[in-house]
């Protein structure tokens, strides 16, 4: 192909074909709105910033105050939050995650027979599959927290229908149990035991299976 | 200081080729293909009132605020209505077949056809799944969502894509560069050093990133662990090299790189990173989406230089092919097909001759035409 287009001498790469616009003032405004918004909504602000009593020194002053007047403000957060801008990154942060967890359940049904309800879990999985389960993995990091509790009912209701298959057997109990293991210290004897705990037991109303959670 | 602003809101402002944001159009819509399909596979589980999340979990998880946030006479707290479209859907098969609709507008995005509207409904749409079901996201669910808002603000349909090769084709776009405004290249290179720098902020404080242990124990989590990796690499004194390595090269992600002569070492060092996390650790998508935005730190007219450089190296590669008689506008449009000029295009014959499948080959702006049979030939005669 002819190399017609014209090029910089000095960079090799195509000229502007045009003379570049000018940007609005208001696109400038919303971008610094934008990016002050975000910026604001992502600084670190743990619960001890919230402190009013607490001296804070240096930057901690500084994300003290923004945790307490700005990173609330209906404006910060209904602009973030409204238009689907929202964003937390604190990935490994402050110290990675020292303990393995997966979940699973153990199901009672009617003739008094137990089984145990396999939940994804990548270990247990083929390098393949383990991209597509990954979120499964992630929910359960929050499924299975005491914070969020109200994940536990729909948990177990989901658990129920799925280990739903004799109208004559039906599941009668479903008990979530939690898996875990600390990662030793460096320097330490590794850690290969899990401890099992039982966190939510809850009682398969009949009426309910099959229906919606 | 009035120098710096000047020269800060030139480069914030600034106006040119928009290459750079069509190469990431293309990277994004790739990977949301995917995540749109492992979602649409899954949508029983998190899509549905029989599912893990009912409808009525995204209402609590997203009116949630934490009660230490609030001031003593909870005034500060007000409910921010979140778009989703799909709030009152509980049709399962409904949930199913917007998810399908938004893998085929991926492929779009992909592709560069319909960009901008089709980039602000797969906004809507990808906002709202996440709205609809907000227990579940991930970073690369966050990261996704971001770049395809940004892409549905930006001009990155004009370059790159099936848009402008129709463009092309009617005459209704002059040959030539292009030229539009950038600011939404900056906006994704400044999300993603905020990204970084609050990235390295909050482990600072962490004890394990402070004593050089940190990456001592993701790399022991059989939950996260995905192709082997020697003993040794998760062992001292490689382990304080890593954590430390981690935080230098995300806190340069936020200054160096943008100091030019540095741009490239620091870009390499944070792909060796992400390579790295997503050779190791299962954590689908994030370490791509965070490279392919790397593009942004590098102007359209530098990305068309390497084009016509790389094109050059590889002249020996170089074909021809001659078509009839085409109008400008026409032979514009199949010349765009070919960024690094390996085809030597003539027109004025009779019918098409040359190794029209070696054509194609070098012309990777041709590629997506070899999904349609016969569609080149039919074009290019």
């Amino acid at each position: 192909m002819p190399a017609s287009k014209p090029t910089s001498i000095e960079t090799g790469a195509e000229a502007p074909a045009a003379a570049p616009g000018k940007t609005p003032w208001w696109i400038k405004a919303f971008v610094w709105f934008h990016l002050a918004c975000i910026v604001s909504w992502t600084l670190p602000a743990h619960q001890e910033l919230y402190d009013k009593k607490r001296p804070q020194y240096g930057t901690n002053a500084v994300l003290a105050f923004n945790a307490q007047h700005i990173r609330w403000t209906p404006i910060v957060r209904g602009y973030l939050f409204g238009s689907g801008f929202w964003q937390y990154w604190d990935m490994f942060a402050p110290n990675p995650s020292d303990t393995d967890t997966y979940g699973d359940a153990l199901v009672k049904f009617k003739d008094g027979t137990e089984k145990v309800y396999w939940y994804p879990r990548i270990r247990d999985v083929a390098i393949p599959g383990k991209l597509p389960i990954e979120r499964y993995r992630k929910f359960y990091e929050r499924a299975g927290s005491e914070s969020t509790s109200y994940l536990w009912r729909p948990f177990a209701q989901r658990v129920a229908n799925q280990m739903y298959k004799d109208p004559q057997n039906p599941p009668v109990l479903v008990t979530l149990r939690s898996h875990s293991r600390k990662i030793a210290r460096p320097g330490k004897p590794p850690i290969t035991d899990y401890t099992e705990t039982i966190y939510f037991r809850f009682v398969v109303d009949p009426a309910e299976l099959g229906r919606e959670g | 200081m009035r120098d710096v602003a000047r020269s800060i809101d030139r480069w914030m402002f600034g106006w040119g080729s928009p290459t750079s944001l069509g190469l990431l159009r293309i990277a994004v819509g790739f990977l949301a293909i995917f995540n749109q399909s492992f979602l649409a596979w899954q949508y029983q589980d998190w899509f549905s009132d029989k599912g893990f999340t009912p409808r009525w979990v995204s209402t609590l998880w997203l009116g949630d605020m934490p009660k230490f946030a609030l001031d003593s006479s909870g005034r500060n707290y007000l409910p921010i209505p979140r778009i989703n479209l799909l709030g009152t859907v509980s049709d399962d098969r409904v949930m199913l077949a917007v998810l399908v609709v938004s893998v085929f507008l991926s492929v779009l995005l992909m592709i560069g056809l319909w960009t901008k509207p089709v980039a602000i409904v797969l906004s809507l749409m990808v906002l709202s799944l996440q709205h609809q079901s907000p227990a579940i996201l991930h970073g690369g669910d966050t990261v996704i969502r971001l770049l395809i808002m940004y892409l549905a603000l930006s001009p990155c349909g004009l370059a790159c894509s099936v848009d402008r090769l129709i463009g092309l084709w009617r005459g209704k776009i002059p040959p030539g560069p292009v030229i539009a405004p950038l600011w939404t290249q900056r906006v994704i290179q400044v999300n993603l050093a905020i990204l970084y720098l609050m990235a390295v902020w909050t482990k600072w404080v962490g004890v394990t990133w402070q004593n050089g242990s940190a990456t001592w124990y993701p790399n022991r989590l059989a939950e996260f662990q995905r192709f082997w990796i020697p003993d040794f690499v998760r062992e001292y004194p490689i382990v304080p090299i890593t954590t430390y390595g981690t935080l230098i090269v995300e806190f340069s992600m936020v200054s160096l790189v943008f100091y030019r002569p540095y741009r490239k070492w620091v870009l390499a060092m944070a792909m060796g990173m992400h390579l790295f996390i997503e050779y190791s650790m299962n954590i689908p998508l994030f370490s791509w989406l965070m490279i392919i935005q790397y593009i942004c730190f590098y102007d359209g007219e530098e990305v068309t230089g390497w084009a016509n450089r790389l094109g050059e190296r590889l002249a020996k590669w170089r074909t021809s092919l001659n078509v009839p008689e085409k109008s400008p506008g026409q032979m514009a449009a199949i010349e765009a097909t070919d960024p690094l000029n390996l085809v030597d295009l003539k027109s004025g014959s009779r019918d098409v001759s040359g190794n029209l499948a070696a054509a194609i080959i070098r012309s990777p702006g041709a590629w997506w035409l070899c999904w349609i049979p016969g569609a080149a030939r039919r074009i290019v005669k």
